[in-house]
């Protein structure tokens, strides 16, 4: 057999995780081999922001049944943004019967980084420490003291726009100036002060000034309004606007696409991970690669997936299981929970320039932070994203109470009440349960180019239908006093996965008996093996994960190369 | 630029080694192995295609009887492998055994009404309904005790579960077949369906609300073995046309 190239880390998967590990593992030194399960971007074709609906005979809708036929668990794609997401018909995974979950994925370079909702916050010791305050799970074996530095940097590179707000349970950071309110939004503001309740711009990864030396290639935002497409001026953060551009000036990143992992590949004799096993794509060739460090950043339950598959005789459950706790723990954010209506104090006004701008106020969690606050039936808390304004598409369009008839009664109405929706809706905290786990289909379902696929256990508890409760009657609360006419309210709790916040599979512990790694996102039974992504989360608290997500990956490289120096790895 | 793959050094495959099917020991027919085609249900027939190289095939599984296989439903009946050209030879008793399911979300069939007493099989109730009628929780170690109980109509049900639960995808697996006597240039010994219940004709809407009720019996949070056994009689009645 020739001589095997060896590369100094292998990454899978190229998302906002993966392309952060490579640049940061380049910028230390290291070549890298990058796996991406997807295919390349084009970015003149692939990146749709400033499409608009006139452009296709669907307009923007897609062809009458293309959801159902092979993308119907991709609830986020729409017809400029599909090909960002896996077809269905490719990628199975099994339930059992009355509890489905919702399994968002993006195989593309770049990952969910192309569409993801931008929504940066940190996490404070509230989350980290969430056991300590109210008995229930485990503490992250990190605090913020040593996140804090790798969020500072992250915001940095990111560009996270936002304002100094002053709330302990949602540090503040380096941000660039925050997005204004909208005059509707500005009223749901003061309502939520007359009930006691805080609300803010919402932090978000996007350029809302001049992009900082390190931003090749990224412009400040225009507002277009459109980001799920994919935006194409890279106001936005993506790994293919900012990391892997940076990976790749070094010249030690080499990155292959329609690489889909099957498995690490162990050594014998350490017990360590040696290498990878892929299949391509398109081609449904075998290939092995060989590396001296591994970081897996598939997504959460792809990382999982590919620890689960990874099985060897020192692994015999799966790489990074002697606990037993791998795919356990599963949590997903719930939304679906909110109210909604108009502010007859806009409706008919003059239409003014003040929308497009992606993400609105956030009303910051308020329920259990301290003693004062302690709710009498559930634990743990939830945050309200917030908007009064109207995108691309006026939704009271497909109102037909308030925007009723056809011709110009129809425009009319939807003039009318064009200035004036508001709506709230919940990211709250599932609690993370031994429970709702994933395993490798028992009865052997497999994808498409037969590797075996997930099947996910995951429900909601008391805990989560108990906030929803006080979360539907907060936001009718908070609504009427901002002086709105509620015209829903309630909802249903979004089923587990949809709001496409999966976490906590391999979570990062103090005690290898009941995690899977250590405080620098390392395989406790594989030492070179580092699992970067959502899946490290001990637990989920309810802010959007991603930022989290950075700097952990950031700070799991800089322990990389500094293990490589002591000689460690 | 890096996403366009211009860079010939990422163009390149890693390293490969000598670790096709054949270097790994695994069975080897010389052809690329089928894993799984993507099927959708018209009426009664479960149909779709799947590509080899640049040719494209379809494939149809008519199940003319359902039965219990231990624990999971078996369908048999025609299969058929077809790539534009006649005469290609068909299975006649292929067997397709479920071997799991996925769980839709979003707009569901109707309830399954049994054709023998017009009941509604499955849940009537969500999860929470039921749990609280019986007294049950599910508190863990450290959550609050509940001082007062809240009422079951009070809770927000989950989408989707309960009496709005529905299969999406059924997961079939295929006795083997003989690639080469179908005119298939693939190793079709592990061939997995993947039928997608997204019906569009009333034939089909009427057995996705059965499926949906047999998978529940079978598997479910209420499976029921006697339900599961009279739903199998109804589907052959289905099936029978």
């Amino acid at each position: 057999m020739g001589t095997q190239k060896i590369y100094d880390a292998i990454i899978i998967g190229s998302g906002a995780s993966g392309g952060m590990a490579a640049k940061q593992l380049t910028e230390h030194g290291f070549e890298v081999l990058v796996l991406e399960a997807g295919p390349p971007v084009n970015p003149e074709r692939d990146l749709n922001s400033h499409k608009n609906p006139w452009d296709s005979m669907y307009r923007g809708f897609g062809k009458p049944g293309w959801r159902d036929y092979d993308q119907w668990m991709q609830d986020t794609a729409g017809e400029f943004s599909r090909h960002f997401y896996v077809k269905d018909t490719e990628h199975p995974y099994t339930t059992d019967p009355g509890k489905p979950f919702m399994w968002v994925r993006a195989r593309i370079v770049g990952g969910k980084s192309l569409h993801w909702g931008r929504f940066s916050w940190r996490m404070s010791d509230l989350d980290f420490k969430a056991a300590s305050h109210d008995g229930f799970g485990d503490d992250w074996p990190v605090s913020y003291k040593d996140i804090e530095p790798y969020y500072d940097k992250a915001e940095d590179f990111v560009g996270v726009s936002g304002n100094q707000d002053h709330i302990p349970h949602l540090p503040d950071g380096k941000f660039m100036p925050g997005m204004p309110l909208t005059c509707g939004e500005h009223m749901l503001r003061r309502g939520a002060e007359k009930v006691g309740r805080r609300g803010i711009s919402a932090r978000v990864a996007m350029l809302t000034a001049p992009p900082r030396p390190h931003m090749k290639g990224r412009n400040k935002c225009h507002f277009c309004g459109n980001c799920g497409d994919g935006c194409d001026v890279n106001a936005s953060f993506s790994s293919i606007a900012s990391t892997l551009p940076i990976a790749q000036a070094t010249g030690l990143m080499t990155l292959r696409p329609n690489s889909v992992v099957r498995h690490l590949i162990t050594d014998t004799n350490t017990g360590k991970a040696r290498g990878v096993a892929y299949v391509d794509r398109l081609s449904y060739q075998e290939y092995e690669a060989f590396g001296r460090v591994i970081v897996v950043a598939a997504s959460t339950l792809e990382s999982t997936r590919i620890l689960f598959n990874s099985k060897s005789r020192q692994h015999p459950n799966g790489m990074g299981n002697s606990s037993g706790v791998l795919g356990h723990y599963l949590v997903d954010h719930f939304g679906g929970i909110g109210a909604g209506g108009f502010f007859p104090v806009l409706a008919g006004r003059t239409p003014v320039n003040e929308d497009g701008k992606s993400d609105g106020l956030y009303i910051p969690r308020f329920r259990n932070v301290s003693k004062d606050t302690k709710h009498p039936r559930f634990l743990r808390g939830y945050g309200f994203e917030c908007a009064s304004q109207i995108w691309r598409y006026p939704g009271v369009a497909k109102d037909p109470a308030r925007a009723p008839g056809f011709g110009s009664e129809f425009k009319a109405a939807v003039r009318r009440w064009y200035t004036a929706p508001v709506y709230m809706t919940t990211r709250a905290e599932m609690l993370s349960r031994f429970e709702n786990h994933v395993e490798i289909d028992p009865n052997g379902v497999v994808d498409a180019w037969g590797i075996p696929a997930l099947k996910i256990h995951c429900q909601h508890s008391d805990n989560e239908r108990e906030m929803a409760r006080d979360a539907a009657e907060t936001s009718e609360e908070i609504l009427r006093a901002a002086g709105a006419e509620v015209t829903w309210k309630g909802g249903q709790i979004t089923a587990p996965g949809r709001i496409i916040h999966e976490l906590c599979t391999a979570r990062m512990g103090s005690d290898p008996k009941t995690s899977v790694l250590n405080q620098f996102n390392q395989c406790w039974d594989a030492k070179n093996v580092f699992v970067t992504d959502g899946a490290s989360f001990t637990s989920s608290a309810c802010q959007n994960p991603t930022l989290t997500i950075l700097a952990l990956t950031m700070r799991a490289c800089d322990y990389i190369a500094d293990e490589r120096k002591r000689g460690n790895l | 630029m890096f996403f366009n793959q211009a860079n010939k050094k990422a163009n390149r495959p890693a390293a490969k080694t000598a670790t096709t099917a054949k270097a790994r020991g695994k069975k080897s027919t010389g052809a690329r192995r089928l894993y799984s085609v993507p099927v959708w249900m018209h009426e009664r027939v479960f149909a779709g295609e799947f590509e080899l190289g640049s040719r494209s095939y379809k494939l149809t599984f008519a199940p003319a009887l359902a039965e219990l296989a231990g624990n999971a439903l078996q369908l048999r009946g025609r299969l058929t492998v077809s790539d534009g050209k006649a005469g290609l030879p068909e299975v006649k008793d292929a067997r397709a055994r479920l071997a799991g399911i996925q769980g839709g979300i979003g707009a569901g069939p109707a309830r399954y009404k049994m054709l023998a007493t017009g009941a509604t099989p499955g849940p009537t109730e969500s999860p929470t309904e039921k749990q609280q009628k019986s007294g049950e929780n599910q508190k863990s170690a450290g959550e609050p005790a509940q001082p007062e109980k809240a009422q079951a109509s009070s809770l927000t049900i989950t989408e989707n579960t309960g009496p709005t639960a529905f299969t999406a995808v059924m997961f079939f697996h295929l006795d083997a077949l003989d690639g080469r006597a179908l005119g298939v240039p693939a190793d079709m010994s592990h061939v997995q369906l993947n039928a997608r219940l997204a019906p569009k004709d009333p034939t089909a809407r009427s057995l996705h609300s059965l499926y949906t009720a047999l998978t529940g019996a079978l598997a479910g949070e209420q499976a029921d073995e006697r339900l599961a056994a009279a739903l199998v009689r109804e589907l052959n009645q289905v099936l029978a046309g």
